[in-house]
This record gives C-alpha cells, sequence and structure tokens, in this order.
C-alpha cells in the first residue's frame, strides 16, 4: 500500500543543478589559478571565494525554501536516492573526518583508518536494522516511531530529549569546527566567525528545512569528493605516473614517507610530527581507546538522527535502503580518497621543507608567511607569524640556517583545508577545498539543528491535527534558531574540543536510542516501561561518567580526582567520552530486567486492556483519547496528500 | 511492523560485525610491534578502505533482496 501511494511520486528533490554547479567549480578554479599565475594579491582570490561561498549556500537553501508543513518536515517525502546517498554521507563524516582527517592521519592514521571502518559499518547497520523501518512506519522521526509503536507520549518525549540534547553537542562541535576555519580562511575573528555560520545554519534550516538542508549537503558532498581528488589527482600524476591516487598512494606516498622518516630518526632530525600541534587530545589515544571510540561511532550511526531523517523522506522503504546502500559504497571512497590525500600531503610538506633556507621560502614555502594576521595561524616559526618573506630570515635570530621542523608549528586543525597549499599546489585547489569543507560543515550543523526542533517538536506533533501541525511550523522554526544561537553562544563561551564532543554525543546517542529503538523496531515484548527505563538509564550512566570523568568527584577539574574505570583491553581507563561502554550495556541490561518483570508488574493493567479491546462499549480513557487523535492527524496527513496528488493531475 | 524482518536480519547483520572487526583485530594484534605494523599496515588499510564497504555494500544489497522476495 504504502509503495503504492509513493511510488507515483516524482522526485522533487533531485540535482537539477549538476551542470551548474559543473560550470561554477570550473569557472572558479580558472579563475582563481588565473589570477595566482598573474601575480594578483591574494586577497582578491579571497573575495571571489567569499562570492562564491554566499552563492552555494544561498541557492540550495532558497530553492526549497517553503510554507508547508510536508516539505518542511519530510521534503514530501521525494527525496532522490542519490541525494539520500550524498545526505547521509555528509552526515556520517561529522566534524571528526570532513576537518579533522588530515590531523588524524598525521597524528593517528591507524585512528583515521579504524573510523573509516566504523563509518561504513554504522551506515550499513543503519540500513539494515532502520532504513526500511523508519520509512515504513511513514514518521519524520524516531519520536513518532516511538509513538506508533507503544502508543504512549513518554517513550516518545523520551527519545526527544535525548536525541536533542545530543544533537545540540553535535551543532556545537560542527559550529565550533566550522567557524575556526571561516575565521582563518577570510581573516575574520572567532566571533564575528561564529555569528555569521550560526546565521547561515539557522537561515538554511529554518526556511526549507529537511528539503533545504538535503539539498545543501548534497552540493556540499560533491563538491568536498572533487576537492579531495582534484589534489590527489595531480600528486598521483606527478609521483606515480598514474592518476588515480587511491591506488598509487600506498608506494608513491605511505611507503616513501616511511623510508625517510626511519631515514631521518637514524640521524637525528626532527620529523614533521614535531611540527604538528595536536588538535585533540583524542587523537593521543591508545589502540584500545582508539577501537572502543571506533566500536561505539559504528552503534551511534546505526541511530544518528540526521539519517533517520533522511530515511523518512525518501520515496519509498526500499529507496531509503536503496540511498543507505549507495551511501556506504560513497563514505568508503570519500574515506579512502582522504585517507591518499593526507598521505601525499604527508610526504609534499617533506619534499617542500626539509633542506630549505628562508632565502628559498619565498618561491618554495609562501604558505610560511602569506597566512600571516589571522587567527589560528596556520604557521609558526619559533613562536612567531612571518607576515612577509624578507620577516622568515630573521624571525628565529639565525637568518642563515636551514629551516628546521622542530622550529616549525603547523596548526592540524588546518591541515584539510590548507592541505593543497602546503604541498606546493595551485591556490584555486586549497580554495576550493576549504569552501568544500565550509558547506559540508554547514550542511550537518543546519542537519543537526532541524533534528533538534523536529525531535522536540515531534512527539506533540504525533498527536496534532494537520491544522495544529501546520500551525506549529512556526514554533519548529523558532526551535531551530534557538539551537543556532545556543549552540553558537556555547561555542563562544566554552570553545570546546570539537572532536572530543563529537565522540562524546556520538556515544550518549548509542546509549540512549541504541538499545530502545531496536527493540521497538524487532521486538514485540518491549514495552513502553521497558523502552524508557534503557533510554533513561543508559544517558544517565553516560552523561554522569562524562561529568566525573571530566571534572571529578569535588567538580574541580584538573586535581586528578577525574574518573576513570579500566576495562579489559583499556588498562589505561575508559576516557570521559566514552562513558557509553558503561550506559550501553547497562541500558540493554535494564530494558531486558524491565521487560522480564513486566508480567509480574503490569499483570493487571494487561487484563484490563484485553478486556477493553473485547468490550466496544467500554468508557473511553486518556490514552484512547490520544490515540484517536494521533490516528485521525495519521488520516488526514495521507488525505492530505491524496488531495494534492488529485490537485497537480 | 514488529518482528517480521528480524530473522532475515540477523545472518546479515552478524556478518556485518565480523567484517567489521576484523580491521580492529588487525590493528590491536599488529600494533605492540613497529616494524611488524608497517608490515602488516598497507593491507589492514587496503581492507578497511576499499574490501570492507565494498562487503558491506553487497550485505546490505543481499539483505534487502531476501526482504523483498519474501514480502512479495
Amino acid at each position: 500500500m504504502t509503495l503504492k501511494r509513493y511510488s507515483s511520486i516524482k522526485p522533487g528533490v533531485s540535482f537539477r543543478g549538476g551542470a551548474g554547479l559543473l560550470v561554477g567549480a570550473t569557472l572558479y578554479l580558472l579563475v582563481l589559478f588565473v589570477l595566482e599565475k598573474t601575480g594578483v594579491p591574494r586577497q582578491y582570490a579571497i573575495g571571489i571565494s567569499a562570492a562564491a561561498l554566499v552563492i552555494a549556500w544561498l541557492l540550495p537553501s532558497l530553492a526549497a525554501g517553503t510554507t508547508r508543513a510536508d516539505k518542511f518536515a519530510l521534503a514530501d517525502r521525494a527525496i532522490s536516492a542519490n541525494i539520500n546517498a550524498m545526505a547521509i554521507t555528509t552526515a556520517v563524516m561529522l566534524p571528526l573526518f570532513s576537518v579533522f582527517g588530515a590531523s588524524i592521519y598525521f597524528e593517528a592514521p591507524e585512528f583515521l583508518v579504524l573510523l573509516a571502518g566504523a563509518m561504513t559499518t554504522g551506515v550499513a547497520l543503519s540500513a539494515l536494522l532502520v532504513s526500511r523501518k523508519l520509512r515504513a512506519s511513514e514518521y519524520a522521526d524516531f519520536c513518532a516511531l516511538f509513538m506508533d509503536r507503544y502508543r504512549r507520549k513518554i517513550p516518545a518525549t523520551i527519545a526527544g530529549l535525548g536525541v536533542a540534547f545530543a544533537a545540540t553537542l553535535l551543532l556545537i562541535a560542527a559550529m565550533t569546527a566550522g567557524a575556526t576555519l571561516l575565521g582563518w580562511f577570510f581573516a575574520l575573528r572567532f566571533p564575528v566567525a561564529l555569528t555569521l555560520f550560526a546565521g547561515a545554519v539557522g537561515f538554511t534550516a529554518m526556511i526549507g528545512g529537511l528539503a533545504a538542508v538535503s539539498r545543501l549537503a548534497a552540493l556540499a558532498m560533491i563538491c568536498f569528493i572533487v576537492a579531495l581528488n582534484l589534489p590527489l589527482l595531480l600528486h598521483s600524476l606527478e609521483t606515480a605516473g598514474l592518476p588515480i591516487g587511491h591506488l598509487t598512494f600506498g608506494y608513491g606516498a605511505v611507503e616513501p614517507v616511511a623510508t625517510l622518516e626511519s631515514q631521518l630518526r637514524s640521524v637525528d632530525f626532527p620529523l614533521l610530527d614535531a611540527a604538528i600541534e595536536p588538535a585533540s587530545a583524542v587523537f593521543e589515544w591508545g589502540p584500545g581507546r582508539q577501537i572502543a571510540a571506533a566500536l561505539l561511532v559504528a552503534l551511534a550511526l546505526a541511530v544518528l538522527p540526521q539519517i533517520g531523517q533522511q530515511y523518512a523522506a525518501a520515496t519509498a522503504p526500499e529507496r531509503a535502503s536503496d540511498g543507505a546502500m549507495k551511501a556506504i559504497l560513497t563514505v568508503g571512497f570519500t574515506a579512502l580518497s582522504l585517507v591518499a590525500l593526507a598521505a601525499y600531503t604527508r610526504l609534499g610538506i617533506y619534499e617542500t621543507l626539509l633542506g630549505l633556507s628562508p632565502a628559498e621560502a619565498g618561491i618554495g614555502a609562501p604558505f610560511l608567511y602569506e597566512w600571516s594576521a589571522r587567527e589560528p595561524a596556520l604557521v609558526q616559526l619559533c613562536g612567531n607569524v612571518a607576515a612577509t618573506f624578507d620577516q622568515l630570515a630573521t624571525i628565529c635570530g639565525d637568518g642563515g640556517a636551514l629551516l628546521s621542523l622542530d622550529r616549525l608549528r603547523l596548526e592540524s586543525r588546518l591541515l584539510l583545508a590548507a592541505a593543497p597549499d602546503l604541498s606546493g599546489l595551485p591556490f584555486a585547489l586549497t580554495g576550493f577545498m576549504t569552501l568544500s569543507i565550509l558547506l559540508l560543515t554547514a550542511a550537518f550543523s543546519a542537519m543537526s539543528a532541524l533534528a533538534v526542533a523536529n525531535h522536540l517538536a515531534g512527539a506533540g506533533r504525533a498527536l496534532m491535527s494537520e491544522k495544529e501541525r501546520s500551525g506549529r511550523l512556526f514554533g519548529t522554526r523558532l526551535l531551530i534558531l534557538l539551537a543556532a544561537v545556543l549552540a553558537g553562544t556555547a561555542g563562544w563561551l566554552w570553545r570546546p574540543d570539537a572532536a572530543s564532543l563529537t565522540l562524546f554525543a556520538l556515544a550518549l546517542l548509542a546509549a540512549t536510542l541504541l538499545p530502545a529503538l531496536v527493540s521497538a523496531l524487532y521486538w514485540r515484548k518491549a514495552s513502553a516501561g521497558a523502552a524508557v527505563l534503557a533510554m533513561v538509564t543508559g544517558f544517565a550512566v553516560t552523561l554522569v561518567y562524562y561529568v566525573l570523568g571530566r571534572i571529578g568527584v569535588n567538580f574541580k577539574p584538573g586535581d586528578g580526582d577525574e574518573l576513570s574505570l579500566a576495562l579489559p583491553g583499556l588498562p589505561e581507563g575508559v576516557p570521559a567520552e566514552l562513558g557509553a561502554l558503561f550506559g550501553l550495556p547497562i541500558g540493554i541490561i535494564a530494558l531486558l530486567l524491565a521487560v522480564a518483570l513486566e508480567p509480574f508488574s503490569a499483570g493487571k493493567t494487561v487484563q484490563v486492556a484485553s478486556k477493553h479491546r473485547s468490550g466496544p462499549q467500554q468508557k473511553k480513557t486518556p490514552r484512547d483519547a490520544q490515540l484517536s487523535r494521533f490516528k485521525s492527524w495519521r488520516n488526514s496527513f495521507i488525505t492530505s496528500k491524496k488531495r494534492r496528488s488529485a490537485r497537480v493531475e | 511492523m514488529v518482528g517480521s524482518d528480524r530473522g532475515r536480519l540477523i545472518l546479515p547483520t552478524a556478518l556485518l560485525f565480523v567484517l567489521a572487526a576484523f580491521a580492529p583485530i588487525v590493528f590491536s594484534v599488529f600494533q605492540t610491534d613497529d616494524s611488524a605494523a608497517m608490515l602488516f599496515m598497507p593491507s589492514a588499510w587496503f581492507y578497511t578502505l576499499v574490501l570492507l564497504p565494498i562487503l558491506l555494500a553487497v550485505v546490505v544489497r543481499v539483505a534487502n533482496a531476501r526482504i523483498e522476495r519474501a514480502s512479495k
């Protein structure tokens, strides 16, 4: 029935602007390349990049603007599988990969590869367990799905609050990372960059809801894939003579760097690691913690609300799982491209800087002084930032000496954006890479803001009539604005470690939602009480462990009383971010116990309920009234859809 | 909506975990010794970055096909 109803709808959110995007991107790259080659100052190229960024952000946002509740919350259930796949990939990449990818590679390459495996596994889990079921339920989010399954508001409300909290943390992390990049590239102060970024995120999510967010995410992901693969192609051609960097990066970059580093080590020369300030303590974790983090990331991605929204907006259940399957391949390809590019960038930096004297740096490594007057600074020499070529010779006080890697400081949060520049490629590629990361971060942030608003409003909305629901659209838009402002303020005052916060938010999602959602979908015996208990215990244990692991029992950070419990395989202790290693099993145990004890505690209720089903003249309880309002809303939704299709015909 | 696809999804989900667990196990075993890690890394990378997505996509595709067949 469902398939029949929606398979006839012509996809409304497909990628019709593909040719425009291709022409625009080519034109942008050509103009920046010509400007650089003709010696025009870099500020002009950055100005053109600003215009390109505004156009690329504004067009998909405005094109999907709507006043209709169905288009806003569900994109009319007309998102094609390809757009779904791109948007899911955007959600899966998180700030972890799309912003910190190169820095993770430089600091702990095995962690990056593990995370890549976790991401593909997470999408596969989500495709198998959630995609079809969520789309077939015909609801926009997990709250409504809980409402439908249990016919009670409490599980939906608890799930909504838990998801909104975790999605807000993800929003804060993404906005902080995006604003840092925006501030660096366009030489803006952090508060200004954060305000602009929050405004852009709020605008996209508020004006067009899921349709706008999905379009922006697809555009951003296509740009990101191209931005990764263009420099990779040039590196691979130059180094290995073959244009497929994904095949050549092993013998073309990883092995030469390993050989070079072992030679440098043998003569006591500093390695590139000495020049890189770790972006996060998370990237210095040992193998046990890395594996635990990867496992939790995979589990959390299975229930990521941003991905759930994409499933809900697919044209049919089988198209939802089709989109997820395509997303697995896209995530795998993007991760492979990123790892290959990071490997070539590492080699490129060694080739550029080793044996370079300040006199040669003007031509060989202009990035050493061309990114001055920016916060954060991309490069520091002897603790200072050189503003001109002449300053390079005097900045360390010994003009003639070679540039040593231990005198250099590279800002690791900017490594991916600046990767082409650092390895001697044209500035146009750096500009395109930065724009694509900014678009990607903005799209992910908008997805998160929408998830916060939808899940906060979702539980209540499931019980409303169509008229009420449309009336509440204004409230949802306000919630989005509130989430963007709140996340912006938190990012400004708190300046969080975005990678650490992302991992914590994902762990919190896994512990809160995974047992309850999987049991709601696949376990007939699961009850509303059991789901609530699983969500509350999972959430509480993970949150309490994080607080105690961060600030200790006496709430004074850094005085040594922070909690760090050991587990088999983790002798160094479970870090605060991964409290879900306790929260998730405890949530599952709570769920199992609650289901096992249900017949003893609710025997009377079951009898009353079965009696009620057999006797139609029974007096209506408030719960029945709630249920009937819920059903009438569902019917009115379906009728309005049919009416619209008839009008179109 | 509850339970109908559960049986058909147990096998693919278990297979997915086995496939995904392979890479971490490789890392955890071989990370104790630097030279061994360097030797084994390229193949572990190749598995995680190239083979794993393809295998997972195949698993999802097969599971979907089973559900499609069963629902007809």
